[in-house]
Order: structure tokens, then C-alpha cells, then sequence
């Protein structure tokens, strides 16, 4: 067996979906039913118990001083975000430790989903302590509640790091989430 | 976006079964989808037990809850930002706690986990989760999302 081949690459198939998967026993949803008294008018029971799939998108991403597109991340239109984690394999040493955020497009100006983390040291990072601002919360809720984006228009993911440094920081960048949810679009 | 509804649990791997001792030959690598439901946490009129509310999170019978998080987006009170989670069983434990202070993503972890044990399995009926603030709370204006991933059906009873 050659080095890093994939021993199942020949019985793997990929199982795709226009999606959102969703799993459980009764789908049918319950428009109107006392939600203000426990234990309430309803068994548990008589509800849908059906919850979404996590989906996951992964990219590399790099120190760059300027804005880069993340490649291979794009989130459909209403998704919400559960989850950014960081692998960094190659430390980011920017000026005052903005090493590295996210933030999405469409929109002219920067529209951070993460603020600046420092990814000063080889590890994992959650980026999940990063949202500091009402308007980021909103977006992780729902990722098309940004400026200048049209209904139905994919998100694009976008890595800025700050000035300074070597720009030799690599990372891989996970984005776990529920697509097309709609919270607040 | 149509949607795919499955009675699961649903599970991917491509050698379902363990028949002999050679890892990628013939030893399981079957995993579970990790599973989310999401609902609204508000702040006003639902402080204190009393005033529980349902949300519209049903869990799966013999599920592990893998994490529960409030994503806040409107600070909860300065003061009480706790929020419990309860499960359709009054008397029961309290499944944990979230604070709520501040804007962004809490974590239900650690000793905020007060039901370990239901986290593990929730039992052999689904449960239907609510919740309520601290009694001392004043506060109206908080908003947040909260999400609860599981593993349907995982049994580990």
C-alpha cells in the first residue's frame, strides 16, 4: 500500500443531499400547543423529535496580511453556526496577536463572524469566546443577516490576519453548522 | 432547499461489521451523525420555575446529549444570567446551566452539567426540554438560540 493512500477508497461513496438531513421518529411539527405550563397539555410524545445533521466544511487557511478568500467554504443562505474550530500547525505571530478572523461576504466592508484570536502556539482553538458583539451572534444565527446579500445568495468565508509577523501561519479552519435554518431571514 | 427526513439513527462507514482483528480490513469504522435542535431562550416572562416554558427540543429516547450551548445575542441581566435546562420530568434533575451575561457563545459545561447522567442516555422516553431564569432575575431583554446536539439513539444504558 502506497503512503497516505486511503485503504476505502474504492468501497467509499459519497451520499449527497440538496439537504437539510434531518433524523427522527415523528417529523410532523405541532403549530399550536401550551408551551407556557409544564408539564403543559401535550406529551412529549405527541411532538416531532426530528433534529438536523451537522454539516461540516473544512479549508486551509494561511497569515496573510491581506483578506483571503477561504477556499472550499461556502455556506448556504440561512445557515447557522454551531461551531469554528482552529488546527494551527504552523504558528501565526501577527502584531498584538490579531493572527487571524473570519468574517463573510457579500458586503463592501469587513463583517467579522470571529474577531481577531491568537494562534500564537501549535494546537486546536475554538473560535466560539471570539463573537464580542450583538451583530456577530446574529450572524452565526443566521449568516445571511449581513448587508447587500440577496435572498437565497451562498456565503462566501473570508480569513484576515493582522500586520506584522513572519505570514508563515497555516492552519485548518472547521465550520460545523445547520444549513438553510433561516432564523432571521 | 428540500429537506431528507430519515427515522434514523443514521451511520456512516464502509466496513459495518467486526469479523476478525485487521483495522481497514475487517474491524467496524462505523460512526454516528451528530444531530442538533435549536430553539429561542427569552429572558422576559420567564423567570423562575414557575414560569417554565417549553421550547420545541425533543430528544429521541436512549440519545447521549453531546453538548448544549445558548448562543446569546441579546445579553440576558446584569445580575441572574443563568438559565436552566429542565427536562419534561419536573421533579427530575435540572439537565445544567447557562450564563447568559454577556453576548456570545456559552458552553454547558463542567460542573454546569448538573444530570451527567442523563446526558448520557436520556432515558427509555423522549424528553422534552424547557427552561426557566434565575428566580432573583429582573431582567426582560435577553435573547439567545439555544442548541442541543445528541446522539440519536446511541444507548449507552
Amino acid at each position: 500500500m502506497a503512503a497516505n493512500s486511503n485503504p476505502h477508497k474504492n468501497t467509499y461513496n459519497s451520499t449527497r443531499f440538496s439537504g437539510p438531513v434531518k433524523s427522527g421518529s415523528r417529523w410532523f411539527p405541532v403549530p399550536s400547543y401550551d408551551r407556557e405550563t409544564v408539564p403543559g397539555t401535550i406529551a412529549a410524545t405527541a411532538l416531532p423529535n426530528t433534529g438536523y445533521v451537522i454539516c461540516s466544511q473544512s479549508a486551509g487557511v494561511k497569515q496573510t496580511v491581506a483578506e483571503e478568500s477561504v477556499n472550499n467554504i461556502v455556506l448556504p443562505a440561512g445557515s447557522m453556526i454551531l461551531s469554528i474550530q482552529i488546527i494551527v500547525t504552523t504558528v501565526f505571530d501577527a502584531t498584538d496577536d490579531k493572527d487571524l478572523s473570519i468574517y463573510c461576504r457579500p458586503e463592501s466592508a469587513l463583517t467579522w463572524i470571529t474577531d481577531y484570536v491568537n494562534l500564537g502556539a501549535v494546537g486546536v482553538y475554538d473560535l466560539g469566546n471570539r463573537i464580542t458583539t450583538s451583530a456577530t451572534a446574529n450572524r452565526w444565527k443566521d449568516v445571511s443577516y449581513i448587508p447587500d446579500v440577496k435572498a437565497g445568495d451562498s456565503v462566501d468565508l473570508i480569513a484576515d490576519s493582522g500586520a506584522g509577523g513572519s505570514q508563515t501561519g497555516r492552519a485548518i479552519l472547521t465550520i460545523n453548522y445547520i444549513p438553510g435554518l433561516h432564523l432571521l431571514t | 432547499m428540500s429537506t431528507t427526513s430519515f427515522a434514523g439513527p443514521i451511520k456512516a462507514g464502509d466496513i459495518l461489521n467486526t469479523i476478525g482483528t485487521t483495522l481497514s480490513d475487517d474491524v467496524a469504522n462505523v460512526g454516528f451523525a451528530t444531530m442538533v435542535q435549536v430553539a429561542q431562550v427569552i429572558e422576559l416572562g420567564h423567570v423562575a420555575t414557575a414560569n417554565s416554558v417549553w421550547t420545541d427540543i425533543v430528544i429521541p429516547a436512549n440519545s447521549q446529549i453531546t453538548r448544549m450551548a445558548l448562543l446569546v445575542t441579546t445579553a440576558f441581566d446584569s445580575t441572574y444570567g443563568y438559565i436552566y435546562i429542565d427536562n419534561d420530568r419536573p421533579s427530575d434533575p435540572q439537565l445544567g446551566n447557562i450564563v447568559g451575561l454577556t453576548v456570545g457563545l456559552h458552553e454547558c459545561e463542567g460542573t454546569r452539567v448538573s444530570d451527567p447522567g442523563t446526558w448520557k442516555d436520556v432515558g427509555s422516553s423522549d424528553i422534552h426540554l424547557s427552561y426557566h431564569i434565575a428566580s432573583t432575575s429582573t431582567g426582560t431583554a435577553g435573547v439567545g438560540t439555544l442548541i442541543v446536539e445528541y446522539v440519536q439513539n446511541n444507548n449507552l444504558t
